[in-house]
């Protein structure tokens, strides 16, 4: 057993590096489903209550943030608490896993502190090993208290036994998949993206799975995040979906240690592959350059945008029918009951406005940890004004995000226009994604002021001001919110075209406030100093 | 002779900690200047005002004959710079930043490029991410060399390369000397500095403690005497100008001033030299003395 030496000290020590992430996330989950099984009770107290919960879980949102719906045609506190809460503590159980996982495996093996650990009496499968125990002890305990909250919580113990041990093999599950690629790239971030890209393919099977029948189809299943669902707690428990993660959890250990019996140490199965020795034609100025390092990024959310588009596109057909009688939805997307169907697509194209808006805050917000980490003052030490060296950063964000909303709009407008059988809805469409086009600029300009004015708030003050819109334009399309609060959020301020006419005096407002903000951000970047850490 | 670099009573401040103060620095053209200073001395700081990266507070800073805050992008045209701390893209390989580098400057020369990028034993291929510091340093090192920018300014430009590449490094300054462009060249290697510097200025707390060309700093010190005599030569103690002695046998170590030293000399032969050995003060000697903390032993020459 060589292989696994010193397997119990690095776990040890794994999990004294990770007590206090691990107690706050279990404080803070625990802590929520303890508040809101009582709360849910309480507010959901009569049968005719809770069928009208039932209704909005049976929505395209409720399925997507919900789960396949069991039990919706008797709906109790039981099923309701696995609906509605048990998707957010699986969802963050498998984010912490997977980052403890990257952190305990590769990331060490990055930054080089695993050869210190390795060159020690440390077996080769030792990292993996302890890094599933660190993991297993985290979703243990969790995964305990949150049956023993739910039985409670007055709920039928085997079920609370049941959702409790599902929710820990879940967690557990996805740490043995990301043990699995982090053998398989040399760098965390990579590792990262990677276990992200998996996690979020494997959701959107389970979502249009749970889409084409009631309950989940087959293709619901591939997903190992569904398995707890598919127990059916509180409705008629059955306990062998649970045994799915068992039968991953062997194959997938022995593929990593497999794995990592066949690499050495720092390296990833995919060798980096060396790239051009010259430069293409093309990379020379900064705007090339901006839109070399925007690549990736850039190309992922349009892709998102774009299935986002010809996702909710092709359902737009369904959508009069399903919101009919669900005064809480309609208000959501405009709130016209005898026009659902535009408001639904003019409010798909504020969602494809929010990616194009990430695409513009990244972009931006780029300048800053360039500036910080020196690559700045490479560029601006040679004959690269500072103008033009944000100047273009700024272009590079708005084209991006531009590209991003008319694609997404586009994709929206030719699902639409099929589904619907209107063939004009796609110019309509593909014209209305423009009037949402100075949200995202709007963005970019307000990033570019506070990088000129406030670097060293360059980053978190762009992403906070887009939660904090996002919130106000969650929440107005919850609760009746007064005009002026809801006008705070720039998702709310065009017109809901095609629901309404386009206006434009908004859109030249924000269109102008955009190009004074980012100006001003120039004029001051121009006469500060550069602000690097080193 | 006329300088590219003129810094006078030059001051900076970051919010309460002074980084600079009062600091004076003269480059002259086709000169290379040594610009020594322990870490947090304010080197880094003096060569981003120089860049324009930061505007001084108080003082005279003239770049090539312009005001390097207001006549950035003109005067980088003329200038190569090598930041001590080297960053890169990571997704980029070395190759594309060379290349990317030398188009921002607007010239680019192949012939150069490759030669240089031969003699740092660079791999252009490799992305940067994989990288050792060292490399990454030479992928600076390459793009400043390989331009024909008529003055270089060098920060800690070797703290990352190996013996071998010093000593290439050290070549391709002197070629560039040749080539008649000037350097500024900060560093806490004192052997390089010694090598390879016509002038030094020594730099403490933001200030220059002390400047000129090497040969002149060491005018104004001692130099270190190692001598074998015949008779007992113990009583040179009592010389003026003499320090320091140490008797060891028939072998005296002592210091001497400068000035003295042909008064010393000719006394000594009346002991019976047998072997004789003069040194001139290291620039460790002379850096220590500015820093108040020369060691007690007395400092054998030939830094590092």
């Amino acid at each position: 057993m060589t292989a696994f030496a010193a397997t119990g000290a690095l776990t040890r020590f794994a999990l004294r590096r990770e007590r206090a992430r691990l107690t706050t996330l279990t404080v803070v989950l625990v802590g929520l489903l303890a508040l809101s099984v009582p709360a849910l009770a309480k507010a959901y107290a009569t049968a005719e209550q809770q069928q009208e919960r039932a209704k909005l879980m049976r929505t395209p949102v409720g399925i997507i943030f919900g789960g396949p719906g069991y039990g919706l045609g008797h709906y109790t506190i039981g099923p309701m608490v696995v609906n509605e809460m048990l998707p957010v503590l699986v969802i963050a159980l498998i984010i912490v896993n997977v980052l403890i996982v990257i952190r305990h495996t590769r990331a060490e093996e990055e930054t080089g502190r695993a050869e210190l650990i390795r060159a020690a009496a440390v077996g080769r499968r030792a990292p993996i090993t302890s890094a599933l125990l660190t993991c297993l002890a985290g979703d243990v305990v969790i995964g305990a208290l949150t049956a023993l909250v739910l039985a409670g919580g007055n709920l039928p113990a085997a079920d609370s036994a049941a959702t409790g041990l599902g929710l820990a093999l879940t967690g557990l599950s996805f740490a043995a998949i990301t043990v699995v690629i982090a053998q398989v790239t040399a760098h965390a971030r990579t590792a990262v993206g990677l276990s992200a890209l998996a996690f979020g393919g494997l959701y959107l099977l389970r979502v249009l799975g749970d889409f084409v029948a009631p309950g989940g189809s087959t293709l619901s299943w591939f997903s190992p995040s569904e398995w707890v669902f598919q127990a059916r707690p509180y409705v008629e428990l059955r306990w062998w979906p649970l045994a799915l993660h068992a039968i991953l959890f062997v194959v997938a250990v022995p593929v990593a240690y497999l794995l990592a019996a066949h690499r050495d140490v720092g390296t990833g199965l995919v060798a980096p592959r060396p790239g051009p020795a010259v430069a293409g034609r093309w990379l020379s100025g900064t705007l090339a350059l901006h839109l070399r390092l925007q690549r990736g990024t850039v190309i992922t959310w349009t892709i998102v945008a774009a299935l986002l588009g010809l996702f909710y596109g092709g359902l737009s057909s369904q959508v009069s029918g399903m919101f009919q009688k669900n005064p809480d939805t309609i208000r959501m997307f405009g709130g016209d009951l005898s026009r659902i169907t535009d408001g639904f697509l003019a409010t798909m194209l504020v969602y494809v406005s929010i990616l194009s808006t990430i695409v513009a805050i990244v972009s931006v917000t780029r300048i800053r940890s360039e500036e910080r980490d020196g690559r700045a003052e490479i560029v601006l030490a040679t004959p690269t004004g500072r103008v033009r060296w944000m100047g273009t950063a700024l272009l590079t964000g708005a084209v991006t995000a531009t590209v991003t909303q008319i694609l997404g709009g586009f994709c929206l407008a030719l699902t639409a226009s099929g589904a619907l059988r209107d063939p004009g809805l796609l110019g309509t469409l593909s014209l209305a994604t423009f009037n949402y086009l100075p949200i995202p600029l709007l963005f970019a300009g307000v990033a570019a002021l506070v990088f000129g004015l406030f670097p060293r708030a360059a980053t978190a003050l762009p992403w906070a001001l887009l939660g904090l819109g996002l919130a106000v334009t969650l929440l107005s399309g919850l609760i009746e919110l007064p005009a002026w609060m809801k006008k705070l959020s720039p998702f709310n301020i065009p017109a809901l075209v095609p629901l309404q006419d386009v206006d434009a005096t908004p859109l030249l407002a924000m269109g102008g406030a955009a190009v004074v903000a980012a100006a001003l951000g120039l004029v001051a970047f121009r006469l500060r100093d550069l602000a690097a850490t080193a | 002779m006329p300088s590219v670099i003129e810094m006078r009573s030059v001051d900076k401040a970051y919010g309460a900690f002074k980084a600079l103060d009062g600091l004076d620095l003269t480059v002259e053209a086709g000169k290379v200047a040594g610009f020594l200073g322990p870490n947090g001395a304010g080197k880094t700081t003096t060569i981003r005002i120089l860049l324009g990266l930061l505007r001084a507070d108080k003082g005279v800073v003239k770049v090539l004959g312009g005001d390097p805050w207001s006549d950035a992008v003109r005067l980088h045209r003329r200038i190569s710079y090598v930041p001590g701390d080297v960053t890169l893209w990571p997704n980029l390989t070395g190759g594309q930043v060379i290349d990317l580098l030398a188009r921002l400057r607007g010239k680019a020369d192949r012939a150069r490029r490759e030669a240089m990028l031969e003699r740092f034993e660079l791999d252009p291929t490799k992305k940067t991410r994989t990288y050792s510091k060292g490399n990454r340093q030479k992928v600076a090192l390459v793009a400043a060399l390989a331009s024909d920018a008529e003055l270089l300014i060098l920060d800690e430009p070797t703290s990352g390369l190996d013996p071998l590449m010093e000593a290439v490094f050290t070549e391709s300054v002197r070629e560039a000397k040749r080539a008649g462009r000037s350097v500024l060249l900060s560093s806490h290697i004192l052997a390089e500095v010694e090598a390879l510097c016509d002038t030094v200025t020594i730099i403490r707390k933001g200030h220059a403690v002390q400047s000129g060309s090497l040969a002149d700093l060491r005018r104004l010190t001692r130099s270190t005497v190692v001598a074998v005599t015949a008779r007992d030569a113990r009583s040179l103690a009592s010389e003026p100008g003499v320090e320091g002695l140490v008797a060891e046998g028939d072998k005296v170590t002592f210091k001497v001033e400068n000035s003295r030293l042909d008064q010393v000399v000719r006394l000594l032969g009346e002991f019976g030299v047998r072997s004789l050995v003069c040194n001139p003060p290291s620039l460790e000697e002379l850096f220590l003395r500015q820093y108040g903390d020369a060691p007690a032993e007395p400092v054998l020459a030939g830094a590092r």
